[in-house]
């Protein structure tokens, strides 16, 4: 579980977020991503989130988000990528 | 503010300009196609941007006026005069609104009718309808004769250039709007090519999208929602049922495995493929991008069908002729520039110290480019007052119209050039001085045939360069002003003596001072004697001056006099006891070395005679109390300021000196002709003459 505290998943983070997603990759457990704090997400960000979505799939883990607002959720609805992300 | 709603604002109030510009113009001179074209356009390009940026109430209020002046485009209705005070009330309603949406504030309640009943005559306005009702949602944006039958149905396929999500652009606000202006039926992210993790370029677009979109709106329109990021993306937008636009687009996306998409989607219950060739689809797919490859892009111009399909993209740059730049980059070039200007008088400083004559030729050279690069950033910040000027006309009408007179107004010189600061900063002054024009200076209709002239009044709004300073005029034609009404009223008020004497000049100037109002009717307009002494601090804040000329009868003429730039002057050195001065160099005339023959022929008096004429003289050693003197020789640097000529008595002559302006504190606010200081390159400060002002000490 992603324990640091995500305030944001947009281009200002994306780079960021892309290297501890991969390192808490390994830890090989169920992919949790507390959205709590989150305050904003991008195209970037829901682009990221596919991304990792994609690379858990290929090891055959999973992701779950966890306290996704309603703000977030509707961010992501907008693009109507929440279904490929398992919010839909 | 963020960045892009900047960019937003600037872009509306630059469509109001144009769209009231146009408005004073059908005032002023009929209805013309491109006129109505002007203020349907602005129209559009605000309600699309305020769109862009999910301003739901500035779409709608704008939609409703677009739909009137479209309605007047086609011919289908005419505009007359009323329409014209409704378009204007309604693009000050815009402006306020605008600032309201962008501060996120609420709208006052008397505002917010005033929006709803805009809207209501604006829809009167219509053809075969009728005014909304009050309850009725003015935020339905549907076209009024469309049925549901007719509403068309679009496909829209979007991919991105490898450097969208650079720009800024959010495609969450495309949606948004889509979202507002039609329905997004069906919107299908396609994902195929977002890559793994471990090979994700966070910062390229991977993601495409097909939508299925519903709306009774015109290609064009739906085409303009993409207005700002068109050239960075790849977009294909083709009415729903044209099968020949769907064939082109599965097989310029054949990589997306798109026809098993949308299937799954259920954009289309089947495909049949329309026989695209071989040939055409290489074409096309050679014309379209693949994701990330933006270089590889060409517009389709000949590919464009009948069916309104459109690949707009980028292969070859585009020319652009202009540049948006936040003011304040500018300003922080400018002041890093003064920096290295400063930083390079002391190596000139050095050098000549040194002797050293490479490290001269290098460093002079290097004082010539700055000079250049100082001139090319100083002229970014310049722009023509013609645009500034126009504004001034609907308020020259509005106010003509108010207190029922009938002005002609002439704007000449609208080319020339002045620093954004300052037309910014000089703007409120030239509307008080323009209503005060036309309210006190204009007489009536009937006064004005009586007095044998013309029923309508004439006001001049001129702007021309003159010595490296603007010169703006307004001149009217109206009874002009009554010195012994003045001097009696500054007696009346204290702000002379009854045992002064003072020239025409002077006693006009008096109106400038804080409390002097000669009207005799107080309106809204002018009259209450608060403002022209504003008028008057604000010109000198520019380090501007400020004349009045006037005939009783004929008309007045207000002459400002402003710098051109606030930011660095061109000037000349010279040394006063143990301080250094600068004169701006544009302001100097000739210098002449006062002889000890003349010094001795002066006998105390305070001018010369300079070639038959007398040039008063100001000695600035006593003027600034500086000390006496060593030099034995005696300079005179003789100045002038628009008529006004002074001889200054310096004693030393430095040469000439490229100045960047910095501020002096308040300690300085009280010292006669002094406007500012900058620094040299030896570390030393020298303080700037306020030409104007020292001028107008001596005379």
């Amino acid at each position: 579980m992603i324990t640091e505290q995500i305030k944001e998943i947009s281009i200002y983070e994306a780079e960021k977020l892309q290297s501890m997603f991969l390192k808490e990759m390994q830890s090989g457990e169920t992919f949790i991503l507390d959205m709590r704090l989150v305050e904003k997400i991008d195209m970037v960000g829901i682009q990221l989130l596919l991304s990792l979505s994609k690379s858990l799939e290929e090891k055959e883990q999973r992701i779950e988000f966890i306290n996704v607002s309603d703000a977030m959720l509707h961010e992501i609805k907008i693009s109507h990528c929440d279904v490929a992300l398992g919010l839909g | 503010m963020e960045e892009e709603v900047e960019i937003f604002l600037e872009d509306c109030e630059d469509q109001l300009g144009l769209m009231e510009g146009a408005l004073v113009s059908i005032q002023d001179s009929g209805v013309d196609a491109d006129s109505i074209g002007t203020i349907f356009r602005a129209m559009h390009t605000i309600k699309g941007s305020a769109g862009m940026f999910g301003y739901d109430n500035i779409v709608k209020f704008a939609h409703a006026g677009e739909n009137l002046l479209d309605a007047a485009r086609e011919g289908l209705i005419e505009v007359n005069e009323e329409m014209v005070d409704l378009f204007l009330q309604c693009k000050d309603y815009l402006e306020h609104l605008i600032e309201v949406e962008i501060r996120e504030e609420e709208m006052e309640s008397s505002q917010k009718s005033l929006g709803e009943n805009l809207v209501k005559a604006l829809i009167s306005y219509m053809p075969g309808e009728k005014p909304l009702e009050k309850s009725e949602d003015l935020g339905q944006i549907k076209e009024p004769s469309m049925s549901e039958e007719e509403i068309l149905r679009w496909h829209i396929s979007i991919r991105f250039h490898k450097d969208f999500f650079t720009t800024g652009m959010s495609i969450h606000s495309i949606f948004n709007f889509l979202n507002k202006i039609g329905k997004v039926i069906i919107n299908q992210p396609i994902l195929y090519h977002i890559p793994l993790l471990e090979a994700l370029n966070p910062l390229h677009p991977y993601i495409g999208f097909e939508i299925l979109f519903e709306a009774d709106l015109p290609y064009e329109e739906i085409e303009e929602v993409f207005e700002f990021i068109i050239d960075d993306v790849d977009l294909m937008i083709f009415e729903h049922t044209d099968e020949e636009s769907l064939s082109q687009l599965i097989a310029s996306r054949k990589e997306d495995l798109l026809s098993q998409t949308l299937l799954d989607a259920q954009f289309y219950t089947e495909i049949e493929t329309v026989d695209v060739s071989e040939e055409k689809t290489e074409e096309i797919k050679k014309s379209l991008p693949e994701v990330n490859k933006p270089e590889e892009l060409e517009i389709l111009e000949n590919e464009k069908t009948e069916s309104k399909t459109v690949t707009k993209s980028t292969g070859a740059p585009k020319v652009s002729s202009s540049l948006r730049v936040d003011a304040t980059k500018i300003d922080l070039l400018i002041n890093y520039m003064s920096e290295i200007v400063i930083a390079n008088s002391k190596i000139i400083t050095l050098s000549e110290e040194l002797d050293n004559s490479e490290l001269d030729e290098a460093s002079s050279r290097m004082r010539e480019l700055l000079e250049v690069v100082r001139e090319g950033i100083m002229d970014i910040r310049m722009v023509q007052v013609g645009d500034s000027f126009a504004k001034f006309r609907r308020i020259v009408n509005d106010t003509a119209k108010k207190i029922g007179k009938n002005v002609e107004f002439i704007i000449t010189g609208g080319e020339t050039e002045l620093d954004k600061t300052v037309v910014e900063r000089i703007s409120d002054p030239l509307v008080h001085m323009l209503r005060n024009s036309i309210d006190h200076g204009i007489e009536e209709p009937s006064d004005r045939i009586k007095a044998g002239k013309s029923s309508k009044g004439r006001v001049d709004l001129r702007a021309y360069t003159d010595s490296g300073t603007i010169v703006i005029e307004i001149e009217d034609d109206g009874k002009g002003l009554d010195k012994n009404r003045i001097l009696a009223k500054a007696i009346e008020n204290g702000l002379i003596s009854s045992t002064a004497t003072l020239s025409d000049a002077e006693i006009y100037k008096l109106i400038f001072e804080a409390g002097l109002s000669t009207a005799e009717k107080v309106s809204d307009i002018s009259g209450r004697g608060v403002g022209m002494d504003v008028v008057r601090r604000n010109i000198e804040d520019l380090r501007g001056s400020i004349d009045i000329t006037s005939a009783l009868g004929k008309g007045s003429k207000i002459t400002i006099r402003l710098p051109l730039t606030l930011a660095s002057i061109d000037g000349f050195l010279v040394q006063v006891g143990h301080t250094k001065y600068i004169i701006p160099l544009e302001s100097i005339q000739e210098c002449i070395e006062l002889t000890q023959e003349e010094l001795e022929g002066m006998k105390g008096n305070e001018f010369i005679n300079l070639r038959g004429d007398m040039l008063p003289l100001m000695d600035v050693r006593v003027v600034l109390n500086e000390e006496k003197s060593e030099s034995a020789r005696k300079n005179i640097v003789i100045v002038r300021f628009g008529e006004k000529i002074v001889g200054l008595l310096v004693d030393e002559l430095l040469g000439e000196h490229q100045t960047v302006i910095k501020p002096l504190g308040d300690a300085f606010v009280n010292v006669t002709g002094i406007s500012g200081g900058s620094i040299l390159g030896s570390g030393e400060v020298a303080l700037i003459f306020d030409i104007a002002r020292l001028i107008e000490y001596k005379i």
